[in-house]
C-alpha cells in the first residue's frame, strides 16, 4: 500500500422546475390585482 | 442508461501521452459507476480495512450499489508497484499493482453534485522519478468510463468521460471536490464532457 484515501459521493435531489399551472396562478392573481386598483381609481375619479 | 465511471487506483506513471505538459508520477484509481436505475437505499459507506478489497477486475468492478442522498464515504488504500511506466498495456494487471475498481448507483430524481476528497495521503516506495519533466508522486489517477465494466487501455483515453489525477495537485487536495476537474482535459481529448451523473 503507498496510497489511502477517502472520498465522499454527495447525492441531491434534482430540482423540480417550477411548474406552468403555478405561474399562471400567479400571473392570473397579479392581473386580478391590477384590475381592482383600475376600478378604485374609476370610483374616485367619478367621485370628484 | 448506463454511465460508467472508473477509478483506478494503481500505481505512478509516465502516462504523457494523455497528459498535455511533461509526465507525471501517480497512481491509478479507477471507478466504474453506473448511472441507472437505482433502488432507495442506506447511505453507502464502504472501507477496504473492514470490508474487503476493492475489484482489480476490469471486467468486474466491485458493485456498491445506490448511492443515498447526501454523502456516501468511500475508503481505501492501493499500490502503483514497482512498474512506473503504465503506459505498458499489460501494466494495470502486474501482480505488485493494487488498483480500485467499483460501480456505483444514482437513483431516479437524484444527481450526483460532488465528490470531495476527503482524506488523502501516499508515500514513494519504489522511487518512481515520474519520467522526464515529470511529477514524482504526482498524485492518484481517477476517472470514469461509461458502462458497467472498464474497458480503458492506457495511454488510450477516448473511452474515458474523463479523468484527472487526485491528491497533490491545487484544487484536488484534501477536502477539494474532484467532481470538476474530471472534466479538465488531462487524460480526454476533447476536454471531458462531465455529465449530469443524475439518475433516468
Amino acid at each position: 500500500m503507498d496510497t489511502e484515501y477517502t472520498l465522499d459521493f454527495q447525492v441531491s435531489t434534482i430540482p423540480e422546475p417550477t411548474s406552468a399551472a403555478g405561474l399562471g396562478v400567479i400571473a392570473m392573481l397579479i392581473s386580478l390585482r391590477s384590475r381592482s386598483r383600475t376600478k378604485l381609481q374609476l370610483k374616485h375619479t367619478t367621485r370628484i | 442508461m448506463h454511465h460508467s465511471i472508473l477509478f483506478v487506483h494503481a500505481k505512478a506513471t509516465s502516462i504523457d501521452a494523455l497528459v498535455p505538459v511533461g509526465k507525471i508520477a501517480a497512481s491509478l484509481i479507477f471507478l466504474a459507476m453506473i448511472i441507472g436505475p437505482g433502488m432507495a437505499s442506506a447511505a453507502i459507506t464502504y472501507d477496504e480495512v473492514s470490508q474487503g478489497d476493492f475489484s482489480d477486475n476490469f471486467s468486474s468492478p466491485t458493485d456498491l450499489g445506490t448511492l443515498d442522498l447526501g454523502s456516501n464515504t468511500l475508503s481505501g488504500e492501493s499500490t502503483a508497484g514497482s512498474t512506473e511506466d503504465l503506459t505498458i498495456p499489460e501494466a494495470p494487471d502486474y501482480p505488485d499493482v493494487d488498483v480500485d475498481l467499483w460501480t456505483l448507483n444514482i437513483a431516479h430524481g437524484q444527481y450526483l453534485n460532488q465528490i470531495v476528497l476527503t482524506s488523502y495521503s501516499n508515500d514513494n516506495p519504489f522511487g518512481h522519478t515520474g519520467g522526464t519533466g515529470g511529477i514524482p508522486g504526482g498524485g492518484s489517477f481517477f476517472a470514469v468510463q461509461m458502462g458497467s465494466e472498464i474497458t480503458v487501455t492506457i495511454p488510450d483515453g477516448s473511452s474515458l468521460l474523463g479523468g484527472t489525477l487526485i491528491g497533490v495537485i491545487p484544487g484536488a487536495q484534501e477536502t477539494d471536490n474532484v467532481l470538476d476537474d474530471l472534466g479538465s482535459g488531462m487524460f480526454s481529448t476533447p476536454p471531458f464532457n462531465v455529465p449530469l451523473f443524475s439518475g433516468p
